[in-house]
């Protein structure tokens, strides 16, 4: 180190190297000169003013008080120089980088929609046009002047919300977003949209689904339902972490697929240009647009028979799926409310989401952690508010749990869910019963389908509450591939489906009823097998759909009840009398624990070799049991 | 006096980066006189949050070096999950060699006296640019990133 002092100390012209991440010039100045000369001489080399300049040379600033001979500068050495850029303003990027990714993101948005693509910026390290590869926000060819036009319009709806509210209420913008075609071209002629939906083909299939943007248009709308969704969002996120196992879906989900996700939603969605529209628009749904100002109620709370549909989040692990389908519900009421007001003709539409809800590992995970603690199950069934003051339906959900439960898992169930073919021969029954009904129905009443129309419990206010079932926790978990914003889709799509629905209701009986009356009964004296085949898949598809965050759970568990009388014979035959054979076929196949074999015959209908799988995948999973 | 090895060869990888840095840090002496002590300004990475600052570090060499690692300190305050709170980075390569007794690393991944102060500080660079969210040293940060991530997902 003393000898390159001395070197640089006879006032010699040296050669240093300055450069940037992009590119670099040499520069000759006199050893002997100060930081400030130098610093001049670079600024013309690069074509950028003295004060966005900043040397770094040995680890240290350059300041313009001090010399080169101060830095030891020598010939030959290389100075770095990083330009800041004048674009930034107040904003110190050191300083907010302390604090968490909101402020950078921020920028970054409004620094995103600024950029211009023929903008002639000279090449600058320090800028962030160029920080995300995405400068053709717009892509107007050429004209200068309209790209100004086009910032400009964006810089003001950026900045003023109520023009912003004006825009998205002009019958034009209404009837561009009543039309999801128009919207899908105009996002997917986005170039950004473009280079994400290469990199994440989950998004893909977001954008092609008209329900779904036409949902996340109506948040955009409506911004308290955006503030209900993370606020209950936090409360779910907490419940999750509760569950047995739900902590190790949360880490799961956070690696496998919100890393990606983020990265993908983050360059759009960093800033919510929507957050300053406070009041909403008209309201179609009483769901929708009514902000939430109530606390949410202490989950371990004893629930009051007379607790409101507010219920929502208060049942103990009753997770994101069951909360976070309010808002959404709302506007996806709105939207699906016309079209499809069947749950089954849903299920068959939107095949694909049931695949995926069906195969993701949350799901199997959840319902694993369900199956493994049986009492948390029956917890949360009897906790819902409709259930609460009603002992029999209590009674019914006991004795059922199990069952529900195992049915969910069953791998056959969950194909006929997945199956179009099989769900659309489910509603064609459905149909037939209700045509039967409406022809001829004395003879109707006589086979037992002279129950009500539409019960009480399935009208659309009680969804939010009756989402809260078990089954619900797997929504969260299910919509992530998928939800691109704050649609969830899935959870929002079913509770659109979830308005009075004759066809489903009036086969699963009336729920509020203290002893509903079993529409089956007679008809599963003529035909047993047949009907207890029929019943089964009926159940295990609503409980399913319920599963996907929305269909009331009353029609799910009157259907129970009506299967239990039915698979019964009348409730003074015990299952172990139904079963004897079944079970000494078990027995003889080695299987000496009774009380489970009896267990796995009544979850599987007396079906040996699904109880035989049954009991086999039950001994892997929870060994004490 | 003759200079041990460690000091030989740090001086020749000082003068090494005053000719030829490296994109991204700057490095020199805190005291010209102990080479021991370094002095190291890293640009914060384009593309992630530290882009625009600059910040500050300190590392300090072992007389052992290269068989043991140098320690790293950031001077300048930052936000990331594996600093901690006193700028003291957690970062595998600069852990001491062999075996982790907790067996989270291997022995690959811990210092091996063919780093210099470049792959350090390259590793540092990458480390801002993607923090290592399985070991963290700032719990705080971690959550923090965890959480903004969640809500920031959720949207």
């Amino acid at each position: 180190m003393a000898e390159l002092n001395e070197n640089s100390a006879d006032s010699t012209s040296m050669k240093i190297t300055v450069k940037t991440p992009k590119e670099q010039h040499i520069i000759e100045i006199d050893s002997s000169a100060s930081v400030s000369e130098f610093r001049s001489k670079v600024s013309e080399k690069f074509n950028q003013a003295e004060e966005q300049l900043c040397l770094i040379f040995a680890g240290k600033i350059m300041k313009d008080t001090e010399t080169l001979l101060h830095h030891k500068l020598a010939d030959g050495y290389v100075v770095h120089l990083v330009i800041k850029s004048s674009a930034r303003g107040p904003q110190d990027p050191s300083s907010s980088s302390s604090s968490s990714s909101t402020p950078a993101n921020a920028t970054s948005a409004n620094t995103t929609n600024n950029a211009s693509p023929n903008q002639p910026t000279p090449p600058n390290p320090g800028n962030l046009f160029g920080a995300f590869g995405l400068p053709n926000l717009g892509s107007l060819p050429g004209g200068g002047n309209m790209q100004n036009l086009h910032d400009r319009v964006q810089q003001e709806l950026m900045t003023n919300p109520d023009m912003l509210r004006q825009v998205l209420d002009s019958p034009i913008v209404q009837s561009m977003m009543n039309s999801p075609e128009i919207i899908r071209t105009m996002l997917s002629a986005n170039p950004q949209i473009q280079q994400l939906m290469e990199r994440n083909p989950e998004l893909t299939h977001v954008l092609n689904n008209p329900e779904i943007l036409r949902q996340s248009m109506e948040l955009a709308r409506n911004p308290a339902a955006f503030q209900e969704l993370m606020r209950t969002q936090d409360r779910a996120l907490s419940n999750l972490e509760s569950i047995p196992g739900g902590y190790n879906a949360l880490q799961r989900m956070y690696r496998d697929i919100q890393e990606p996700m983020l990265n993908a939603v983050q360059e759009r969605l960093a800033g919510n240009p929507f957050a300053g529209l406070v009041d909403s628009t008209t309201e179609r749904n009483p769901q929708q647009g009514v902000e939430n100002r109530n606390p949410l109620p202490n989950p371990w709370a004893p629930q009051s028979p007379g607790s409101p549909a507010g219920g929502t989040g208060s049942t103990p692990g009753s997770t994101g799926g069951a909360t976070t389908t309010t808002p959404t519900g709302g506007g996806g009421t709105t939207g699906t409310g016309g079209g499809s007001n069947n749950l089954l003709q849903f299920m068959m539409q939107n095949n694909s989401g049931m695949q995926n809800l069906l195969s993701t590992p949350y799901t199997q995970n959840l319902l694993d952690s369900l199956i493994g603690n049986p009492d948390l199950a029956q917890q949360l069934m009897s906790a819902n508010p409709l259930f609460a003051g009603n002992p029999q339906m209590q009674e019914h959900l006991r004795e059922m749990t199990p069952r529900l439960l195992s049915q969910l898992r069953d791998p056959e169930f969950q194909q006929v869910l997945s199956n179009p073919a099989a769900l659309q021969a489910i509603m064609q029954i459905q149909q037939g019963i209700e045509q039967l009904r409406v022809a001829a129905p004395n003879f109707a009443r006589n086979l037992g389908f002279g129950a009500p129309l539409v019960p009480p419990t399935a009208s659309p206010a009680t969804t939010p509450a009756s989402a809260t079932t078990a089954t619900t926790a797997t929504a969260p978990a299910s919509d992530t591939p998928r939800s691109e914003n704050n649609a969830t889709p899935t959870a929002g799509d079913t509770t659109g489906v979830a308005s009075p629905n004759p066809n489903v209701t009036s086969s699963t009986g009336n729920p509020a009823a203290p002893a509903p009356p079993n529409p089956f009964a007679n008809l599963g004296n003529l035909n047993r097998d047949t009907l207890n085949q029929f019943m089964s898949t009926m159940i295990s598809s609503l409980a399913q759909s319920d599963a996907a965050g929305g269909a009331g759970l009353a029609g799910l568990l009157g259907g129970m009840g009506g299967m239990g009388a039915n698979n019964s014979q009348g409730p003074q035959v015990p299952p172990e009398e139904r079963y004897s054979t079944q079970l000494e076929q078990l027995s003889g196949m080695g299987f000496v624990n009774r009380e489970a074999n009896l267990q796995a015959l009544v979850a599987t209908f007396g079906d040996v070799n699904a109880a035989v799988e049954r009991l086999l995948g039950s001994n892997q999973n929870f060994p004490q049991s | 006096m003759t200079e041990p090895q460690s000091a030989l060869l740090l001086r020749k990888q000082l003068a090494e980066l005053n000719k030829n840095p490296v994109e991204g840090f700057s490095a020199g002496l805190i005291d010209d006189n102990d080479i021991y002590k370094w002095e190291v300004l890293i640009i914060g990475p384009p593309d992630t949050l530290y882009e625009g600052g600059f910040f500050k570090a300190h590392l300090y060499f072992p007389r052992e070096y290269p068989l043991r690692p140098p320690k790293m300190k950031f001077i300048t305050e930052i936000w990331h999950p594996n600093i901690d709170k006193s700028g003291d980075v957690c970062i595998s390569i600069l852990h001491e060699p062999g075996d982790d007794k907790w067996g989270y690393e291997k022995a690959s991944e811990r210092w091996l006296p063919v780093h210099t102060v470049e792959t350090i500080l390259i590793s540092v660079i990458s480390m801002l640019a993607d923090p290592n969210d399985e070991s963290p040293a700032n719990v705080d940060a971690a959550v923090s990133t965890f959480l903004t991530d969640i809500y920031l997902y959720i949207l």
